[in-house]
């Protein structure tokens, strides 16, 4: 049986592309499974048509879970906005944000930060931030959900610590 | 003229070709990359 | 030089209607794009086509300029072109001319079905048309019956290769011929995700006659076929440059046998790997999109045997042709013939595609890149370059060859082709950066309320690209229509250069050339890459109705 002859410079450029693409491989697995850089998960699944029944989702906002360490925000997207669409946290704290959809897709995308999630009804999506600095960090929706689209947003706003709660 | 026969022909330009890219896309991966860290963790 | 065989007149014809088709369908769908481009720069003239009936919205726009470009230019001119080279390269008409036929117009009769919903702005959903939008039912048939006819014209390719083989015992296949039915292939493995969407959930759905559907399960379906699709648009680019592009240039294919690995680790790679469109949706694990993360990074490997295969078979070409030292090559290219400088700069623009591309794969990254304008900013490097210049460069060829008339205007075709090179350039670099910033894809960012003034110097480069690139898709619409029905005949008929393998085609293992190892694979991998998750949705359903309000 003949065995696959390859030009001795096409074999030491695919070495090379293999040794690259492994190498990446290996930064961006390091980067989401060792150092949190990672990608959203599902927290729950829940009937869109059903969410002023849920205890939690009848009422979304922030929650205060560990005083100037741990905060939860649960975001309702629906067209035409977020609810809530003013977020207000404080720096340095840990913030875990539950997105899901009332309606159709959207997205859920948070300016100067790595906060990116698709927003599916049925389904919560869960992702975490610390916001280092003070600011406004606007959040958009990047999926085309109709004619409304291009205006929504909403908008958080992270404020020092000390300042937080008045 | 170039009087090269097809087993004369041994590949030099693409070598340069290919090295330009190699280095481009570790520099622009590598700032996408570096981008992400500097963001911060999301768990 | 004579060519080594002749289409019939109805073989020359059948592939027109294709190309009609296709360049039809890129007349209409390119002014939207510039429209778009143009709203993003703050000269909105969506009132005004408002007023004149032209678009109802931005959206109906959008949803008209990715259907008419990415599905229907594309689709319609791969299969002319594959038509072309199943039966040049076999040197025999196709088995059964009837069922290509067949396919064609049912393909027609879909295209018309989708445009008539789409036209009437009952069907702006995108050209991903993701639920819970809903469009009316007959919108999503007329999808099926495009995608079913486009199998039976591959059907006709597999019976006529067949055939072939039986006739030819032990011969390599052309590859020309070889790469046109390994990218139906790869289609028809593809298209199977798109089809059960649309089958099992959308048409059901959108008929009434099932409530609710699991969007994330039709997402996944999609995505599916959302990749391999690029890879559909991809191959017969590649097929150009492998197999006529080094004799266009002057010379001859650096490896046959590197051309045809390609092909087959395509084949083997191309579908596996949806959920790298899918790293931000909720309903699917982190591991699960890390495999697809590793497999996407495996099939950027074929893609850079592609890179080295053609540029070597370019610097023989060019040293052929006198070009002297390390690098004199490059420019003893000929790049002013239309036809080779449409590759090679499809080419160029394809090498920043290719790094855009490995950024999208790779896993976290997309938490920055995701739904951003650096999305299009990608594809309109690939699609809308690579792919959409190399078929330009093809149909300067074959539309002569096919009507008996010459390519009516060298030197604006030269022109065109450096305004596109030029105008994708600017647009894209600028939409890479708006998406680093964070601005969203699919929004008229014209009318966004949120845009910081820090982009406002991005936004008006993308409405500059925006203006090349109105003129240059209108010029190549000139020349095709003055070259097609105006321009004088011909005296020979038109030259087909399929190019020359630099060594002899050597003795192969065998696996290298047959189709059942690399099938085998491709269907395994498939299953293991998505059975689990599909099991997974499968199992915990959400059915979710179409939203009540009007969106669009």
């Amino acid at each position: 049986m003949a065995s696959l002859h390859i030009d001795k410079h096409e074999k030491r450029w695919i070495t090379i592309s293999m040794v690259l693409l492994a190498a990446f491989a290996v930064l961006i697995g390091v980067a989401g499974f060792a150092l949190g850089v990672q990608v959203p998960t599902l927290d729950q699944k829940i009937d869109p048509a059903k969410l002023d029944q849920d205890p939690e989702w009848s009422n979304p906002g922030v929650r205060e879970i560990v005083p100037g360490k741990k905060y939860e925000v649960f975001i309702i997207a629906q067209t035409w906005q977020f609810t809530p669409r003013e977020i207000v946290v404080p720096a340095g704290a840990k913030v875990t944000f539950y997105v899901t959809s009332r309606d159709i897709q959207h997205g859920f995308k948070v300016l100067d930060t790595d906060l990116n999630v698709q927003v599916i009804p049925g389904y919560v999506g869960k992702l975490s931030y610390t916001f280092k600095k003070p600011g406004e960090y606007k959040f958009i929706c990047t999926e085309y959900c109709g004619l409304g689209h291009a205006a929504m947003f909403g908008v958080i706003k992270v404020v020092p610590p000390e300042e937080y709660g008045q | 003229m170039s009087s090269q026969t097809p087993e004369d022909f041994v590949p030099r330009g693409t070598w340069v070709i290919v090295f330009i890219f190699v280095a481009l896309l570790i520099l622009i991966w590598g700032s996408i990359y570096w981008m992400l860290l500097q963001y911060g963790p999301t768990v | 030089m004579q060519n080594e065989y002749t289409l019939t007149r109805a073989e020359k014809r059948f592939i027109g209607w294709h190309l009609f088709v296709a360049i039809s369908a890129l007349a209409i769908g390119s002014f939207y794009g510039p429209m778009q481009a143009f709203n993003y720069a703050g000269w909105n003239f969506y009132p005004l086509l408002r007023k004149l009936y032209i678009a109802r919205s931005y959206y109906q726009g959008l949803t008209l300029h990715g259907v008419l470009n990415a599905v229907v230019w594309t689709t319609f001119f791969i299969l002319g072109f594959l038509t072309f080279n199943m039966i040049y390269g076999l040197k025999r008409p196709l088995k059964y001319p009837k069922l290509n036929a067949f396919g064609f117009w049912m393909m027609v009769v879909g295209v018309l079905l989708a445009a008539y919903y789409i036209l009437a702005n009952k069907a702006s959903v995108l050209y991903t048309f993701y639920p819970p939008m809903q469009a009316p039912w007959p919108f999503y048939l007329g999808l099926v019956l495009l995608v079913v006819g486009s199998w039976i014209e591959g059907y006709g390719f597999y019976f006529t290769l067949h055939q072939w083989k039986k006739d030819n015992p032990g011969v390599r296949t052309p590859f020309i011929a070889f790469a046109s039915v390994a990218t139906m292939v790869l289609w028809q493995l593809a298209t199977l995700g798109v089809a059960i969407e649309a089958l099992f959930m959308l048409l059901p759905w959108s008929a009434g006659l099932v409530k609710g559907i699991d969007i994330q399960l039709a997402r996944t379906f999609f995505w599916w076929f959302g990749h391999p699709l690029v890879y559909f648009w991809l191959l017969p680019a590649y097929l150009s440059w492998y197999g006529y592009l080094p004799r266009q240039a002057g010379g001859k294919l650096f490896s046959d046998t590197m051309a045809r690995l390609a092909f087959w680790l395509f084949i083997l790679l191309s579908v596996p790997v949806g959920f790298h469109h899918q790293f931000v949706d909720p309903g699917v694990a982190p591991g699960w999109k890390y495999i697809h993360a590793l497999l996407t990074l495996s099939v950027v490997i074929p893609s850079l045997m592609t890179l080295f295969t053609v540029v070597a078979s370019l610097e023989y070409a060019g040293r052929q042709r006198g070009g002297k030292g390390l690098m004199g090559w490059l420019t003893a290219l000929p790049w002013d013939d239309p036809i080779v400088a449409s590759q090679l700069l499809g080419g160029i623009l394809f090498i920043f595609g290719g790094f855009g591309g490995i950024v999208n794969a790779s896993y976290n990254t997309n938490l920055i890149l995701h739904n951003t304008a650096w999305v299009p900013g990608h594809f309109h490097l690939t699609v809308s370059t690579a792919v959409t210049l190399t078929f330009m460069g093809i149909s300067f060829w074959l539309v002569p060859y096919i009507t008996g008339r010459e390519l009516c205007c060298r030197k604006v075709a030269l022109w065109m082709v450096y305004l596109w090179f030029i105008g994708m350039s600017i647009f894209s670099q600028a939409m890479h950066s708006l998406g680093l910033l964070g601005a969203p894809r699919r929004t008229p960012l014209g009318e966004a309320p949120y845009i910081p003034p820090e982009w406002s110097g991005l936004l008006l480069r993308v409405g500059i690209g925006g203006i090349f690139l109105l003129i240059a898709v209108y010029m190549y619409i000139w020349i095709m229509v003055h070259t097609a029905f105006f321009a004088k005949k011909a005296e020979k008929e038109v030259e087909i250069q399929v190019a020359e393998a630099m060594t002899d085609v050597q003795a192969v293992p065998e696996w290298l050339d047959a189709w059942k190892p690399w099938l085998v694979g491709a269907v395994a991998l498939l299953i293991v890459a998505y059975t689990p998750v599909l099991i997974d949705l499968i199992s915990g359903m959400v059915p979710v109705a179409a939203p009540a309000m009007k969106l669009w």
